[in-house]
């Protein structure tokens, strides 16, 4: 398009363009610093969600108990055909004394009768965690069909079929919220900007007349739109930050309870790598693209004009 | 250097602004388009600038057919011109300096030959003392040296003025013609359109007039007893032009190019 010399006075152009339009461009950073802290904010709650039905999930075990009478060597194969399948994240022997022992830890006082009958009536076990709770009633099924050895397999399906349902909606509409904000910034910036073009009308005709080419005149707006994008971004992590420190003191006591205890809000810093990159991105695409998006529609409008006058002619 | 072939042009409202114009500029010439408004000047500048098209003819400047100029080549057409705007059209939010340097680096000039140029520029519109002002701070005639520097800044065969004394006092508008007149001097095509039938009058240049969109004369004017009593076929609105107080006549033109004298031949006079 033009020199480095061309390029740089064009990019000083367009950061000037900002100070000059200090009211549009105040508007167009508020705008995104709005639509990015609600996307930021909507973000965090997905990740808290998630790992609120990430617990949840991994106290949803599979127990896959075993025929007695088992040797070691077999009961061996049949940890490693279940270790083997796509959806097992962890496989937990659970001896027939540990069961035993479990499951009086957990019924205080109420095995006084059972003194004395020894701990084999309990069979012994595998403790699977899935990974995935869309797949687990496909896994479910995968480990009744182990034979020989296994007896019967133990789940709670309906509840996984339920977590896995609500995870899948909160992220469906986490991204159709997220999706919008992004469209609204688009367009506010672009409006934004095409409102900042009416007004600089003379300077692009005075681009036009010493012959600017399209690229020369969209490059200020560009460097504009961009600037102010990164400006939002920057600005909005800052607010999420500052809402989510806020929001985090208030409702820890009532997390700490939650799911009897020991869950703990995700901590923004552990996301800080993918908010950064990720507001940057959503800044220069939205203030780019917006700014694009104008100034590509005012040039279209103009040579569109021409065109109506060399169908005339 | 330009060549309007019968053209004409309607606009799309029915206003004809230019009936079966032809006429040929040629290359150092200076030339007047004077007309009373609505005569046409404006389309004609307009078609100059491929801001307009023609309903009917064809234009050309230098090498350039403008009636089949594609989209890429409009910027290109556009560099080889130098415009001088009535309203100055100075960049507000740029100093002169820039305002200058603009058009060269709209063609992707060097910084080292911007500087030099536009110092060059400043000294011979006479403003290097206000390189670093704003338009706003500048008066009228000092804003329209600014624009003419800006026009020269690519050092163009062509500079079109339009009405560029219309915005500035009388002692300032001479010396704006006389710029022209030394630019024009030196090499540089002059059209200018005005208003200012006193400055026509006191420089002896071509004169083109523009009435109801058709060129009703084409020459020098001269008083009559100089060009041996051909004042007849001068219209009224060549008179208007002369000032009543003296009779003028469009001169043979006998040391124009042979294809100005051709055209001039065509003009019909009324």
């Amino acid at each position: 398009m033009q020199g480095s010399s061309g390029r740089t006075f064009l990019t000083r152009m367009g950061l000037r363009n900002i100070r000059t339009n200090r009211t549009m461009s105040a508007a167009s950073v508020l705008v995104l610093i709005s639509c990015l802290m609600l996307i930021g904010l909507v973000f965090l709650i997905a990740v808290n969600l998630n790992a609120v039905f990430g617990q949840f999930s991994s106290r949803n075990v599979i127990m896959v108990y075993l025929n007695p009478g088992l040797d070691n060597d077999q009961i061996g194969g049949i940890e490693q055909h279940i270790r083997a399948l796509p959806n097992v994240k962890d496989c937990v022997f659970i001896s027939s004394e540990e069961a035993y022992q479990r499951v009086k830890a957990q019924n205080d006082g109420a095995f006084e009768l059972l003194e004395g009958t020894g701990t084999s009536f309990l069979p012994a076990g595998f403790e699977v965690s899935p990974i995935r709770m869309d797949e687990f009633g496909d896994t479910v099924t995968t480990l009744e069909h182990i034979d020989p050895g296994v007896a019967s397999v133990r789940s709670f399906q309906d509840v996984a079929k339920k977590l896995s349902a609500v995870e899948r909606a909160l992220m469906i509409f986490g991204a159709a919220v997220i999706g919008i904000l992004m469209l609204v910034s688009v367009f506010i910036i672009s409006s934004t900007v095409r409102a900042t073009m009416f007004s600089r009308q003379q300077e692009i005709n005075v681009m036009k007349s010493v012959g600017a080419s399209q690229a020369f005149i969209r490059w200020p707006f560009l460097v504009e739109g961009v600037v102010l994008g990164v400006l939002g971004a920057m600005f909005a992590l800052l607010v999420v930050f500052l809402v989510y420190a806020l929001l985090a003191s208030v409702l820890r006591p009532f997390f700490s309870n939650l799911l009897g205890g020991g869950f703990q809000l995700e901590s923004f810093t552990k996301y800080l790598i993918v908010l950064l990159p990720g507001f940057l991105g959503l800044g220069v695409l939205t203030g780019g693209g917006g700014s694009m998006l104008s100034i590509t529609r005012y040039l279209k409008e103009q040579v569109l004009e021409e065109a109506l006058a060399r169908e005339h002619a | 250097m330009i060549d309007f072939r019968g053209v004409t042009k309607e606009y799309p409202n029915g206003t004809v602004a230019l009936r079966d114009v032809s006429l040929h500029i040629a290359p150092r010439e200076f030339v007047f388009v004077v007309g009373a408004s609505g005569a046409g000047k404006s389309t004609f500048l307009k078609l100059l600038l491929h801001e307009e098209l023609p309903t009917a003819g064809s234009v050309r400047v230098g090498r350039f057919e403008l009636n089949s100029l594609t989209r890429r080549q409009i910027p290109f057409y556009r560099r080889q011109l130098g415009v001088v705007f009535q309203d100055f059209r100075l960049i507000g939010n740029m100093d002169v300096y820039d305002n200058i340097a603009f058009a060269m680096r709209v063609v992707g000039a060097r910084e080292k030959l911007i500087r030099e140029r536009v110092d060059y520029l400043l000294r011979l519109v006479g403003l290097p003392h206000k390189a670093h002002s704003r338009p706003n701070e500048l008066s009228g005639g000092e804003q329209q040296r600014v624009a003419i520097a800006r026009a020269l800044a690519n050092n163009p065969d062509l500079v079109i003025a339009d009405e560029p004394t219309g915005n500035i006092d009388p002692r300032m508008s001479q010396e704006l013609v006389d710029l022209f007149v030394r630019l024009n001097e030196a090499g540089t095509t002059v059209l200018m359109v005005t208003h200012a039938h006193d400055l026509v009058r006191h420089y002896n240049k071509r004169i083109i007039i523009l009435q109801d969109g058709e060129v009703v004369a084409d020459g020098g004017l001269k008083p009559s007893a100089q060009t041996g009593g051909v004042q007849q076929a001068v219209s009224p609105a060549a008179r208007r032009v002369a000032g009543d107080t003296q009779t003028w006549s469009v001169s043979a033109v006998a040391a124009a190019p042979p294809y100005y004298a051709a055209i001039s031949q065509q003009t019909r006079y009324r």
